[in-house]
């Protein structure tokens, strides 16, 4: 009676052991779909994405001074190279030569000429007040003479300033302080008047000059931040946007210039860096999924959407990729779910009813 | 020596028959050893596939570049009965077929000439190769390489090109040897975009720099010294140093090609893949000559690999993953095994019955006696030894015992009756001669009409018919000639007593008489019942699996995947990356072997978006297990989207080897544009899906895939003054990489190379935005072209130099109501003009082949009827013994419901066998009954004294062909497989036919002949 009672206490709790294991997988079964189905999609959400856009971009000088002959001569003691840096007023060379020479002596001689102008009709009129005096010349050739040393001492002060020009313009000089960046004439070359010898780059007139092209320049404007990342360096310098030229470039290009937010004279880039610039559009609220999540299919863009009657195909128009997010422009709602794992295989799942594996 | 004089003297002389014997042994060894042991018959079929890779082309692109100018050529060649060209994803397959009756090499010569002729129109990295159809078969033996991390593949792969691929080609006897896996080592430059926008360096100039710096040219000679000393210009920039240094110029000055690229020594970008157990790895295929032993190179291979493993990098190794020498190895095992114990069981069991004796040495000679002259014989029909001659003489082991003991029974009857020795042998001989004869050429006419099957199913039945024709002949005269003459020679004689197999055999005669007492008393019921458990039988068979060849045991599964066409390689490597983990964690896997798309330099047709997965297993798999085996990685790797397909590796190159044939059922559609044939096969496809007998209807052909269409804008263009050449002259080396020039170093060149090293990642957007080099600067490619995503078919078909697409089908009805079907179903199609609709397939073929086939069973029943005619005065014996025709069916049917196993070829013909076994018996009686009733005896008498007499062979032959193939129908052994359902059949067959020959058939004749005597 006992081994009864024992073995019916034992049957019964085998029982709902049983049941309760029963119950576990009923439970588990039911919803593992639901755990594995979630971890395989994503949902559509709203993000704060900002388009980006690059550009070649070089630092040059805003402007470039050519230094010009202002005489004709032979360039000598010309010792400077590209690169020198120079202050405004220091002699980078000489003119020499015979046309040089001939030069100088013209006007030396013509100042001599006006010095003896000058002393000649300083004396005629010493002369002429004398005679005044003594009543043997009229008042009227008084004057004359008063006319004529005036006109004396005129053209020694021209002859003078003439010979003063003629003894600068021997020297070429820098205009400004700044670096010369080209030397157009060598030492012992002829060079006439007007002629460019070196080509001076301003100190502290750099900026960024980019080239964009297409719907892009839309997105800039001026006051934009971006940085700029040189090809040889690691950090990017932050620039903002100053210019947007108002025509295009022969190659099609605007050209956008940008300065450097920190004072010039702190930004560590020189003159003919090169490398590309990063501008962000506005910031825009849109829909994105991840970019595996799209599937491309007979020239058109589509997702798997899970819905509670199981998988749809949507088709989508999608944007611009950033990272591993695409931008969707049209065709999603945000809360839906899209499929992310393996998304192509689960498009073509049913694609043995029209297409045969190849013998 | 005996002074009986009937035989001649001459031929009593021992050593005139020694000095033959020797000969002959001595000649068969020798055509033995010379005779190729190969997988498959030498398929000698008139039809050539050429095979040519483009690597990125598209359909479109191909049919300019490749078809057009091939099949110009091939278009021309006489003799041709059909041209069909596919081509897609990079790949051109052009599949020629010449009239039947041309030899297959003249043809290969004249397709290779055509080739010739258009290399001067097809871009130059195109290397199409031709095969004769069934190559594919050829390819012996695979390889992969185990690459350590930190080894780079394109490294192992140079070094295998350079130094492993020359030693294994000089083994003789191979034709090709293949590697791939990785991309070719190359110099890669790698341009920057914009430091060649700073510099103003188009892509052109920097080609341009870059070619003119590579020179190996003969610059004359001069006489010096008495010598004429040759004059070499060499300037080959091989390292990435040298490369970096040339000078480009530009508005700047001469700048360094660092300046505007980046170089790496690294693998070429290539659209297919390999790997080993998940790891990337290079592969090389061995591909025979055809008619070469295949045993032979898998061995000279593995020795030369060996030879090799010092050489390679640390940590790199090569593992096996496809051995074809090792199925040819096995079936040639199980038939020597065969050999011995059929010899050894016949031996035993004569042994028992007769008794020891020098008569048990000659029967045991006789075996392999027989053998070694079919061997001769199909050596000198051209035949090699394969598994289809091979499985021939597997059953015939078990038959050519049969010969050898009726004959040798015969004589020992006569020693028995008290004739003397020699005396006993004659008439002996006499005795069994004409049945002998008749039942050899009966058996010979079953398999007739195997010989005029054409076409592929040819290739495979006419080796067969062929071995078991030489093999039965041979064993026909073996019996008549070296067993009576041995007999006499070795002094063999008749024993004495009665042993213990003696007593058995009598109690079974006892039995049997019995039987027959119960069966002649109602003939006709007995018939009666026989057609009933034959009609039972064969309604069993609807139990029984069917295939055409069972999976031999390689050791090695292989799983052909294709994902939706169009899928990207790197989607088809994670998918494998998948499949392979899952194959990993399977305890019978040993190794798994990936390939991905086709290697521009092997014969494959495979694109990006397809492979095989060779699974070796593990040593020791049981080949019972196999099928088990296969469907269980089938289902570990099944994945949403992916097409599957296991098979054995031997099996799926059979398949590769037969591709090119057309399928049963399949519309053509023909036109000139490509849209307008994609939506005529729509309209076909919906209309064809409404037939009831018509499954799995595909448009294979109009399945479309994207493509990005580079459209330049001309005004833009002309704006900038430039032609849509000059853009791809710029564009083409950015994005689809361009070869600059090969350098030579060392055995292979190394290739320099230019591309953009992130060109596959671009996007629309990005490419929009690729900078072109104008005489004004810098433009974006959006500014002067149109970038847009169409669609193009996956693959574009040509029918005789015609655009076509293919609609295929499954017919599950009969072909000739279905195709009406369709016909009527398109009757009132609207076609374009220009646009028809053709109805292709085999279907025509294959009704052609069936009536030949009929017309030959036809002619071999005639044959067989006229012999039997001939022997047998009269219509009764002929008619009764028609009758084993069905019967002979029911013991092997009933066989295999019973044990499970399935049918397959071999099996189907092992019913012929069956046929030709059971007739055999039954003339040797009713020959018997015959003798006996011309001699006088009453119609029972002559019947039951037939009976007697003839029991006794029956049953040894019967018993020692069971005994014999006992192994091969348990299944033991690895190699068994192809065979066992064979085995099953004539096991269980001949047990029925030795009841049938001994009862049903003997009362028959006697009921019949009775009757005819009433009347």
């Amino acid at each position: 009676m006992r081994d009864n009672i024992n073995n019916e206490i034992v049957r019964r709790h085998v029982i709902r052991g049983l049941l309760r294991v029963l119950c576990s997988w009923l439970v588990c079964s039911m919803t593992w779909p639901a755990f594995a189905d979630s971890s395989d999609t994503v949902v559509v959400s709203v993000k704060s994405v900002a388009p980006v856009i690059s550009a070649y971009a070089q630092v040059t000088a805003i402007a470039d001074l050519p230094v010009r002959a202002l005489e004709a001569g032979r360039l000598v003691g010309l010792r400077v190279r590209p690169g020198d840096a120079v202050h405004a007023g220091q002699v980078l060379a000489y003119l020499d030569g015979p046309q040089a020479q001939a030069w100088l002596v013209a006007h030396q001689q013509a100042l001599v000429a006006a010095r003896a102008g000058m002393l000649s009709a300083d004396k005629t009129l010493t002369a002429t007040k004398q005679l005044l005096a003594e009543h043997l010349v009229t008042r009227q050739q008084m004057i004359v003479a008063e006319r004529d040393l005036a006109q004396a001492k005129s053209g020694l002060n021209t002859a003078n300033a003439a010979w003063q020009a003629a003894q600068s313009g021997r020297m070429v000089r820098s205009p400004a302080d700044g670096t010369v960046l080209s030397i157009q004439a060598a030492s012992s070359e002829n060079v006439q008047p007007g002629d460019s010898v070196l080509t001076v780059m301003s100190a502290n007139q750099l900026w960024l000059s980019a080239a964009l092209y297409g719907r892009d320049v839309d997105q800039v404007h001026i006051g934009q931040v971006a940085q700029f990342m040189p090809t040889d360096y690691q950090t990017g310098i932050p620039v903002r946007v100053v210019s947007i030229a108002s025509k295009l470039a022969p190659d099609g290009s605007t050209q956008v210039g940008l300065l450097p937010l920190v004072p010039a004279s702190f930004v560590p880039w020189r003159a003919g860096q090169w490398g590309q610039v990063v501008l962000k559009g506005p910031v825009r609220q849109q829909l994105t999924v991840p970019t595996r999540a799209l599937v491309l299919d007979n020239g058109r863009w589509w997702v798997v959407l899970r819905t509670q009657q199981g998988n749809r195909l949507q088709p989508v128009v999608p944007g611009e990729s950033q990272g591993w997010q695409t931008v969707i422009l049209s065709g999603l709602q945000a809360g839906q779910q899209v499929v992310a794992r393996n998304a192509f295989l689960v498009f073509h799942q049913g694609i043995a009813n029209t297409y045969q594996q190849p013998d | 020596m005996s002074h009986d004089r009937s035989v001649p003297r001459i031929l009593q002389r021992k050593s005139l028959w020694l000095l033959l014997l020797l000969t002959l042994l001595v000649g068969s060894i020798a055509a033995f050893l010379q005779t190729p042991v190969e997988v498959l018959p030498a398929f000698d079929f008139p039809q050539i596939s050429v095979t040519a890779h483009l690597p990125g082309a598209t359909a479109g692109e191909l049919e300019h570049l490749l078809v057009n100018p091939l099949e110009s050529q091939i278009l021309t060649l006489p003799g041709l009965q059909s041209v069909r060209s596919s081509m897609g994803n990079g790949t051109v397959e052009i599949d020629v077929r010449f009239a039947a009756g041309t030899r297959a090499q003249f043809d290969l010569q004249a397709v290779n000439g055509a080739i010739d002729r258009a290399r001067a129109d097809l871009p130059g990295q195109v290397r199409p190769l031709a095969e004769i159809m069934g190559s594919a078969i050829n390819e012996v033996a695979d390889y992969a390489a185990r690459i350590p991390v930190g080894v780079a593949p394109a490294e192992i792969q140079r070094q295998t090109e350079s130094d492993l691929v020359p030693a294994l080609r000089a083994i003789p006897g191979v034709q090709f040897v293949n590697v791939f896996g990785s991309g070719d080592e190359v110099l890669w430059i790698q341009p920057d975009l914009v430091a060649m926008r700073h510099y103003s360096v188009g892509v052109p100039q920097l080609i341009s720099a870059i070619q003119t710096q590579i020179v190996l040219a003969p610059a004359g000679y001069i006489t010096m010294g008495h010598n004429d000393v040759m004059i070499e210009m060499r300037h080959l920039p091989v390292t990435i140093k040298a490369l970096d240094a040339v000078r480009i110029a530009t508005p700047a000055g001469l700048v360094p090609l660092m300046a505007v690229a980046h170089i790496v020594r690294t693998a070429e970008p290539v659209h297919s893949t390999a790997s080993l157990d998940g790891a990337s790895s290079v592969a090389i295929s061995i591909i025979k000559q055809p008619g070469v032993s295949t045993v032979e190179i898998s061995r000279a291979v593995r020795e030369v690999m060996l030879s090799f493993q010092a050489q390679w990098p640390q940590g790199v190794s090569w593992v096996e993953t496809y051995d074809q020498g090792r199925l040819v190895g096995l079936v040639g095992a199980d038939l020597g095994r065969d050999l011995l114990v059929g010899a050894a069981l016949a031996m035993l069991l004569m042994f028992w019955v007769l008794g020891a004796g020098r008569g048990m040495l000659v029967l045991a000679m006789s075996i392999p006696l027989s053998m070694l002259l079919a061997v001769v014989a199909l050596h000198l029909l051209g035949q090699d030894l394969n598994v289809m001659t091979l499985g021939a003489l597997s059953v015939a082991v078990g038959l050519l015992a049969d010969d050898a003991i009726i004959v040798l029974e015969s004589i020992y009857h006569r020693w028995e009756l008290g004739d003397a020795h020699w005396r006993g042998i004659l008439a002996g001989v006499l005795d069994i001669a004409v049945p002998d004869l008749t039942g050899t050429l009966s058996n010979v006419a079953i398999y007739l009409p195997l010989l005029f099957v054409g076409g592929v199913v040819g290739l495979f039945f006419v080796p067969f018919s062929l071995a078991m024709t030489t093999a039965l002949l041979s064993s026909l005269l073996i019996s008549l000639t070296f067993v009576p003459l041995a007999l006499g020679m070795f002094g063999a004689g008749p024993v004495e007593g009665k042993g213990y197999g003696q007593r058995v055999l009598q109690g079974l005669q006892t039995w049997n008489e019995r039987l027959f007492d119960r069966v002649s008393r109602a003939p006709r019921i007995s018939l009666a019942l026989t057609f009933a458990v034959l009609l039972i039988s064969l309604a069993g068979m609807a139990l029984v699996p069917v295939s055409f060849l069972p999976l031999p045991n390689e050791g090695s599964l292989l799983v052909s995947f294709t994902l939706p066409p169009g899928a990207s390689l790197l989607e088809t490597r994670q998918v494998a990356q998948v499949m392979t983990r899952r194959l990993m964690r399977d305890p019978v896997v040993a190794h798994v072997f990936v390939r991905i798309g086709s290697d521009a330099s092997t014969a494959y047709t495979e694109p990006a978006y397809a492979g095989e997965i060779q699974v070796k297993l593990k040593a020791g798999t049981r080949v019972n297990a196999l099928d088990a085996i296969a469907g269980r990685i089938g289902q570990e790797v099944a994945m949403p989207g992916v097409q599957l397909a296991v098979d054995t590796p031997t099996i799926e190159r059979v398949g590769e080897s037969l591709s090119g044939f057309p399928q049963p059922f399949v519309i053509h559609v023909f036109g000139a544009h490509l849209d307008e044939l994609r939506r005529l096969s729509g309209q076909i496809t919906a209309r064809l899906r409404r037939i009831d007998a018509m499954s799995d209807v595909f448009n294979n052909d109009g399945y479309p895939v994207n493509q990005l269409q580079i459209e330049p804008d001309s005004l833009a263009l002309s704006e900038y003054g430039m032609t849509p050449g000059d853009l791809y002259a710029q564009i083409g080396p950015l994005l689809n990489g361009q070869v600059i020039s090969r350098v030579p170093a060392g055995n292979v060149p190394l290739a320099v190379y230019v591309r953009l090293a992130d060109a596959s990642d671009q996007s629309v957007r990005t490419l929009q935005r690729l900078p072109v080099k104008t005489r004004s600067g810098w433009t974006p490619l959006g500014a002067l072209a149109r970038l847009s995503l169409v669609v193009t078919p996956n693959q574009i078909q040509h029918i005789a130099g015609a655009r076509a697409l293919d609609i295929l089908a499954t017919p599950s009805g009969p072909l000739g109501s279905t195709e009406a079907a369709a016909r009527r179903a398109l009757s009132d199609l609207a076609l374009p003009p220009g646009y028809r609709v053709v109805f292709g397939g085999m279907a025509a073929d294959l009704e052609q082949a069936a009536w030949g086939l009929v017309l030959a069973v036809f002619a071999a029943f005639a044959l067989m009827l006229a012999i039997l005619l001939v022997q047998f005065e009269g219509w009764l014996v002929p008619g009764i013994l028609l009758l084993e025709i069905p019967l002979a069916l029911t013991g092997g049917s009933v066989a295999l419901v019973l044990t499970g196993v399935g049918l397959n070829a071999t099996g189907m013909i092992g019913f012929l066998t069956l046929i030709g076994i059971g007739l055999r018996h039954s003339i040797v009686l009713l020959d018997r009954v015959r003798t006996n009733e011309k001699a006088g005896l009453s119609m029972e008498l002559a019947v039951r004294e037939a009976i007697r007499v003839r029991f006794r062979p029956i049953v040894l032959t019967i018993l020692t062909a069971v005994v014999g193939m006992l192994p091969i129908a348990l299944g033991l052994g690895e190699g068994a497989a192809p065979e066992q359902g064979l085995a099953v059949v004539i096991a269980g067959g001949l047990i029925w036919s030795a009841v049938r020959s001994t009862n049903l058939i003997p009362a028959l004749y006697l009921h019949w002949r009775q009757a005819q005597s009433a009347d």
